[in-house]
């Protein structure tokens, strides 16, 4: 792997991405959060990036209530709420061939945490966290 | 020594046996007696007679040194003890000394055995005392050699245990100013001495110059003895001096130069054996035949004679053993089942068979009265192809095509594509940038933010610079679409069925399938005159 391929963000970024459509519902996305490690999720359609999602979003639109025996009966209606409704939907993404300084530089003087790795149409091609820019300081990238 | 008969006053005899006993009591048994001294003197005494007579001698062991004329030796005599002294370890040194011989002449060994020797009292003649000290001849003029060149052929080992019979040399490449061979001087030599001290002038060692004809090298300006590259090329060592040439002449390339990887420019006056590679930085020049081999060039391949590749490499491809690929022309006069990459033009003055072969340039076949026939394969040419003939009757299919390929239209839309990501990337870095410094003196702020302004500085940078080249790139392809707007696939006798002709001339694409034999015909050229209907033969 040649010092130039290593710049990119190609080389550190996650190719598997986790999606999630406009239409789903706060209560599935509040049961995706509760399964995987990640904060953020894609959105797309038809492959397509629309929008962000994070589980501070989810958070910010639920009840402290649900599931307790203080619940309201306002409480559950919220988790009938869409993606399209709470997902941010001013994007800052790179690409593959981006560097990874400018990457680390929008990461941080936008104060967001992870990039979303789009093709020229627009499509998901990945997602790079300050996670992976920092492993990438500490250990170096990986070889193919 | 004498023996005196006195009157006794009891008159007996004395026999020579009594005479021998009485010279023993008195010490004198080693000396020198006269023959029969003792019968004379009981003969005397029988009769009588009185008197005093002499009987024999007595005398000192003789030493003498003799130093040749020559002063090269000195030789030792000794004579020993009758009776008398014999001679002493003092003596000897004096004797030695007395006759002015050196210690560092005179032999330790000899000197140590003849010492050991005098307690016997030896007789000694000639004996080798002392030699001269030899002077050291001066070595001769000799050359230094300074930089490892090819005096070794053996396949190098490409891992463990395992060799490239093919990879056994290198062929080594000097830049100018380059120290190739010292000379050092002849020696004065070590001057001996003879036996007395004296000098013995030494020989000096044989001088030797330079060779007269040194071909690219110059002696250097501070030191007549050494001699350095004048230019860039292979050096080529004598005995006593060293060329160095710009181009690598091999007679051929065969089991006998293995793979040729060269810094230059090479000829081959022959030919080269199949599955060899021959790669250069500059020309290669083959006056003969190209078997199956691969000739990778940063300039021009010119082969007087044809490449010959293999029947059963129905596609040849960039892994194909058969391979030509130059960044300027590459000329031949035959070509067969080949794969040739090329950014300038290709002269073929026979025919191509069975042949992949993309070149930026223009394709020639035919110069020179020759055939130039295009029989199979691909042959795309940027720049436009001029022909003879182009399939055969046997109806081969046979693909031409000129213009843009494809692929170009798609690397210049990448190209562009990128160099706008690239171009607003460097855009927010420098609203970034800009905000950075609206928010106050960065001086002020600390290490820090003086570290964040020079990153984000840095970065911009290093994307204008990406910019920059895409930038070129960009230009370039434009160029090369540019100069295709009136290119043509021309051929000037004969087209067979089978042959496909595809030009793009970056504003529309000519296509031509030849369905029956047609004479003289040109497809693309200047776009009023593509009039070659889809699908139909030129009538």
């Amino acid at each position: 792997m040649s010092e130039e391929q290593i710049l990119t963000v190609e080389s550190i970024m996650s190719a598997e991405v986790h999606t999630v459509i406009p239409e789903t519902t706060l209560g599935e996305l509040k049961e995706v959060f509760e399964r995987v490690h990640y904060h953020h999720l894609l959105v797309h359609e038809k492959d397509v990036l629309v929008g962000v999602v994070s589980d501070r979003d989810v958070a910010k639109y639920l009840s402290p209530f649900l599931d307790t025996h203080n619940e309201r009966s306002d409480d559950r209606q919220q988790l009938k709420l869409n993606v399209a409704d709470i997902m941010t939907r001013e994007l800052i993404t790179v690409d593959r061939e981006t560097s990874i300084d400018f990457a680390s530089i929008l990461l941080l003087e936008n104060n967001i945490s992870c990039l979303p790795v789009v093709k020229e149409n627009g499509e998901i091609d990945g997602i790079l966290s300050w996670k992976d820019i920092l492993k990438y300081h500490v250990y170096g990238a990986e070889d193919e | 020594m004498f023996a005196e008969l006195s009157p006794a006053a009891k008159r007996r005899g004395l026999s020579a046996s009594q005479l021998q006993e009485l010279a023993r009591q008195s010490g004198l048994e080693l000396c020198l007696f006269q023959k029969d001294a003792f019968q004379s003197i009981e003969k005397k005494s029988s009769k009588g007679e009185l008197g005093r007579f002499h009987v024999g001698t007595r005398s000192d062991a003789q030493l003498t040194v003799t130093i040749a004329k020559d002063g090269l030796s000195a030789t030792l005599d000794l004579e020993p003890a009758c009776g008398g002294a014999p001679v002493s370890p003092k003596g000897l040194e004096a004797e030695l000394s007395g006759k002015g011989i050196v210690s560092r002449c005179v032999d330790k060994k000899c000197l140590k055995d003849l010492l050991t020797e005098l307690k016997q009292n030896p007789k000694l003649q000639q004996r080798v005392i002392a030699n001269a000290i030899d002077p050291v001849q001066g070595s001769d003029a000799s050359f230094e050699v300074l930089v490892q060149h090819c005096t070794q052929i053996r396949p190098k080992e490409i891992e463990a245990g395992r060799v490239d019979q093919k990879d056994i040399r290198d062929f080594i490449v000097v830049e100018p100013g380059t120290p190739l061979m010292r000379r050092h001087p002849p020696g004065e030599g070590v001057p001996g001495t003879t036996v007395t001290g004296s000098p013995i002038a030494a020989k000096g060692g044989a001088d030797r110059a330079f060779e007269k004809k040194l071909d690219g090298v110059n002696r250097d300006e501070d030191n007549p003895d050494l001699l350095v590259a004048e230019i860039k090329g292979i050096p080529f060592f004598t005995d006593n001096g060293v060329k160095v040439e710009p181009v690598l002449t091999l007679k051929n390339v065969d089991v006998s130069t293995g793979n040729v990887d060269f810094d230059g420019t090479i000829n081959i006056t022959g030919g080269i054996d199949s599955d060899f590679a021959v790669k250069a930085s500059g020309d290669i020049m083959v006056k003969g035949l190209v078997e199956r081999s691969s000739l990778i060039a940063g300039r021009n391949i010119v082969i007087g004679g044809g490449v010959l590749g293999d029947v059963e490499d129905h596609e040849p491809s960039l892994t194909s053993t058969t391979r030509l690929q130059a960044e300027e022309i590459i000329s031949a006069k035959f070509i067969s089942n080949t794969y040739i990459e090329s950014k300038g033009d290709l002269n073929i003055k026979e025919y191509i068979l069975n042949s992949e072969i993309n070149i930026r340039g223009v394709a020639n076949l035919g110069q020179e009265g020759g055939e130039g026939r295009l029989l199979g394969g691909h042959l795309h040419a940027e720049r436009g192809v001029n022909a003879n003939i182009l399939g055969s009757d046997g109806y081969i299919k046979t693909k031409v095509s000129a213009g843009c390929a494809p692929e170009l239209r798609e690397t210049l839309a990448k190209q562009m594509s990128e160099r706008t990501r690239r171009g607003n990337e460097c855009f927010q870095l420098q609203g970034i940038l800009e905000k950075l410094v609206q928010s106050g003196n960065i001086e002020r702020v600390g290490k820090i933010a003086l570290a964040k302004n020079q990153k984000i500085q840095n970065t911009i940078t290093a994307l204008q610079t990406k910019v920059e080249e895409l930038d070129l790139t960009i230009n370039e392809i434009e160029q090369r679409v540019e100069s295709v707007l009136s290119v043509a696939v021309k051929s000037e006798k004969q087209v067979y069925p089978g042959v496909i002709i595809n030009v793009d001339n970056g504003a529309h694409q000519t296509e031509y399938f030849c369905e029956r034999e047609t004479g003289k015909l040109s497809v693309g050229g200047e776009p009023e005159e593509n009039k070659e209907p889809k699908g139909k033969s030129d009538e």
